[in-house]
């Protein structure tokens, strides 16, 4: 429960801050002039501000779309990420938002209109090419949707332009926005999965697997393209018997024909990151396996991401069309081509 | 016995620090420095009674954290008088914002626990203030003792408490040194409460900060370069999250040398795969 709102005088009297400060008309409100002053200080502690983050409303000034880096997408030329908010409701132990921030806290941006005038302009910059923009890159797309609104507002404004994707990544059971509506054609609803006894054990306060499924499901039968996103890869004891439980139990409950796509990535963390993720979680079991450094990256040693990429390449094809299925690393497709 | 809790107290006034000392039985430490300075029988709270003012707050907060040996997962605690337009005289407030008058800057102790207390805004000033407005509290420490107690530990973990005792019609001057121990006294308990809760953070702080003891014990046994020790300690923490740590020591006591109790450690950590079954 939210009991600290952060509010930047500039958006005060912004309907959106007006309609969430009215659902929250318990939390003590605190008026800031730029969130940074809160959430970029640097003597925070984001382990244990996470007992009880607080909801800063902003604005967005600069920034809003960003390009992603190369090797990451799921069939486009160009490729561009956005986030209206930075942290997440979920704890995931392999999140690197909690090695990027110092805070804990929720910052909304309220300024939605941005972000859709900012796609629109990009749109018209590339008016040839094919074009995603992913939404879930700094937060969960839909964890907070129930305050944020984020989707319900951009999904009608996403009908229009045509030419491009948009793929909510997320792990939230929250999908009301998607049901209210006829299906979008150019939109991806892409769950984050892994199997059950490693999401136990790192996706806190996250939904379960199987209802994540499930909600993909619902969603595919409505119209909806899904797209499973196997991302990060997890190591461990008996990873391949999970991991193939887990793809036999996803691709025999959602239907083949709505699957948008399919992805998976390696856990890659820059040294900097894991260092400080590493300090605030030292007792994480997910740390104490194969990580070893190498040029700024600590992953697991390449021959057990090698391992995990080409079982996964191989599982997937066995459900879905090769052209579907993406390695989201800078190494992207060569695995798929080779095999 | 409170192994891990470490809270320290900055008061401005010594009225304001009678109660708090009472309830946690603190003796005064014998010292020629600048500050008296309090502690209880288990070295778990220590405080220090500082003076009027910004500079003597965070001098003595400096003090307080060298004097005690303060831990980085030390709770820091101020508790205070506050001038307050509409505030009732002895209403206790836990501060969210701090503003500092005299540079313009805030700072925002996040509060983390949950608590019932009325919350207000702090506006700390260099000059008794008069001109009570705005809705805020008035004093003469708090953000410095933020400001100094944040960079010895983090945000979370400070708390500023400001006890209502002087406003447009309760004047400052008639305030003597029993009402203001009283209005202390008359919160103690609100302000335990409170301070049990950032006991427990202190705690698991403790737990994640404090390095375990095969670190210390293997490094009593081999000699380890700088750049060594910190290998091992990564090493330590990685091989204790693999809840193996009964048998570190006797797994690297045959190793020869430093450098082969890091090698045989990296072969064996490098090599475990985690058992995620195992709940």
């Amino acid at each position: 429960m939210i009991d600290t709102i952060y509010i930047e005088e500039d958006v005060r009297d912004h309907p959106r801050t007006r309609s969430i400060l009215a659902r929250f008309n318990k939390a003590r409100h605190i008026s800031i002039e730029r969130y940074g002053e809160v959430f970029n200080k640097r003597s925070q502690n984001f382990r244990l501000q996470k007992l009880k983050p607080a909801l800063i409303l902003a604005r967005k000034h600069a920034g809003h779309i960003l390009r992603a880096p190369e090797g990451f997408g799921i069939g486009s030329r160009k490729n561009f990420y956005f986030a209206h908010m930075f942290n997440c409701l979920y704890d995931c132990r392999y999140c690197f938002l909690q090695g990027m921030y110092t805070s804990a806290n929720y910052v909304l941006f309220v300024n939605f209109e941005s972000f859709v005038e900012q796609i629109d302009n990009l749109i018209r910059q590339y008016p040839n090419e094919s074009l995603t923009f992913f939404s879930g890159y700094d937060c969960d797309s839909l964890a907070l949707e129930s305050i944020t609104g984020f989707a319900a507002h951009i999904l009608p404004e996403f009908k229009m332009f045509t030419s491009a994707l948009i793929e909510f990544r997320t792990k939230s059971i929250q999908i009301q926005p998607f049901e209210r509506i006829p299906p979008i054609d150019n939109c991806v609803i892409a769950f984050s999965l892994m199997p059950e006894v490693m999401s136990n054990a790192l996706d806190h306060k996250a939904p379960p697997i199987k209802k994540r499924i499930q909600a993909m499901k619902i969603l595919a039968e409505k119209g909806w393209k899904v797209g499973p996103r196997f991302d990060p890869l997890i190591h461990g004891e008996n990873w391949k018997t999970h991991y193939q439980e887990l793809f036999d139990q996803v691709f025999t409950t959602v239907p083949n024909y709505a699957i948008h796509s399919v992805s998976y990535g390696p856990l890659r963390f820059p040294l900097a990151m894991f260092r400080d993720i590493f300090k605030l979680y030292p007792e994480e079991q997910l740390f104490s396996g194969p990580l070893p450094q190498r040029d700024g990256i600590v992953a697991y040693k390449s021959e057990i991401e090698e391992e995990m990429a080409v079982f996964c390449h191989n599982n997937f094809t066995k459900f879905v069309s090769d052209t579907v299925v993406f390695q989201c690393t800078p190494e992207a497709q060569a695995i798929g081509r080779a095999k | 016995m409170g192994k891990g809790i470490a809270i320290r107290w900055v008061v401005a006034l010594e009225p304001e620090s009678i109660a708090i000392r009472k309830k946690f039985q603190m003796t005064r430490v014998a010292h020629s420095g600048p500050y008296p300075v309090f502690k209880d029988i288990a070295d778990c709270h220590w405080l220090t009674i500082s003076g009027v003012g910004r500079v003597h707050a965070a001098a003595a907060t400096m003090y307080l954290h060298q004097v005690s040996n303060a831990p980085p997962w030390a709770g820091w605690v101020n508790v205070g008088i506050a001038g307050h337009a509409e505030g009732t005289y002895g209403t206790l407030y836990l501060v969210d914002k701090i503003i500092d008058k005299s540079t313009g800057r805030s700072g925002y102790p996040g509060p983390v626990l949950s608590s019932t207390l009325a919350r207000s805004s702090l506006m700390t000033v260099d000059k008794p203030e008069t001109n009570y407005g705005n809705d805020l509290l008035f004093d003469m420490e708090g953000s410095a003792i933020f400001e100094i107690a944040c960079r010895l530990s983090c945000q979370q973990l400070v708390l500023v408490l400001k006890i209502v005792s002087d406003g447009p019609n309760i004047d400052i001057a008639e305030l003597t040194s029993k009402m203001i121990s009283d209005l202390v006294s008359d919160s103690i308990s609100e302000i335990f409460k409170l301070v049990c809760k950032i006991e427990i953070l202190t705690k698991k702080e403790h737990d994640r900060l404090e390095l375990p003891v095969a670190y210390y014990a293997i490094k009593k046994k081999w000699h380890f370069s700088q750049s060594q020790e910190y290998r091992l300690m990564h090493l330590v923490k990685r091989w204790q999250a693999t809840a193996q740590n009964k048998k570190l020591i006797p797994y690297v006591g045959e190793c020869k040398d430093a450098k082969s109790v890091i090698r045989k450690l990296s072969i064996k950590l490098d090599n475990h795969e985690v058992d995620w079954g195992k709940g």
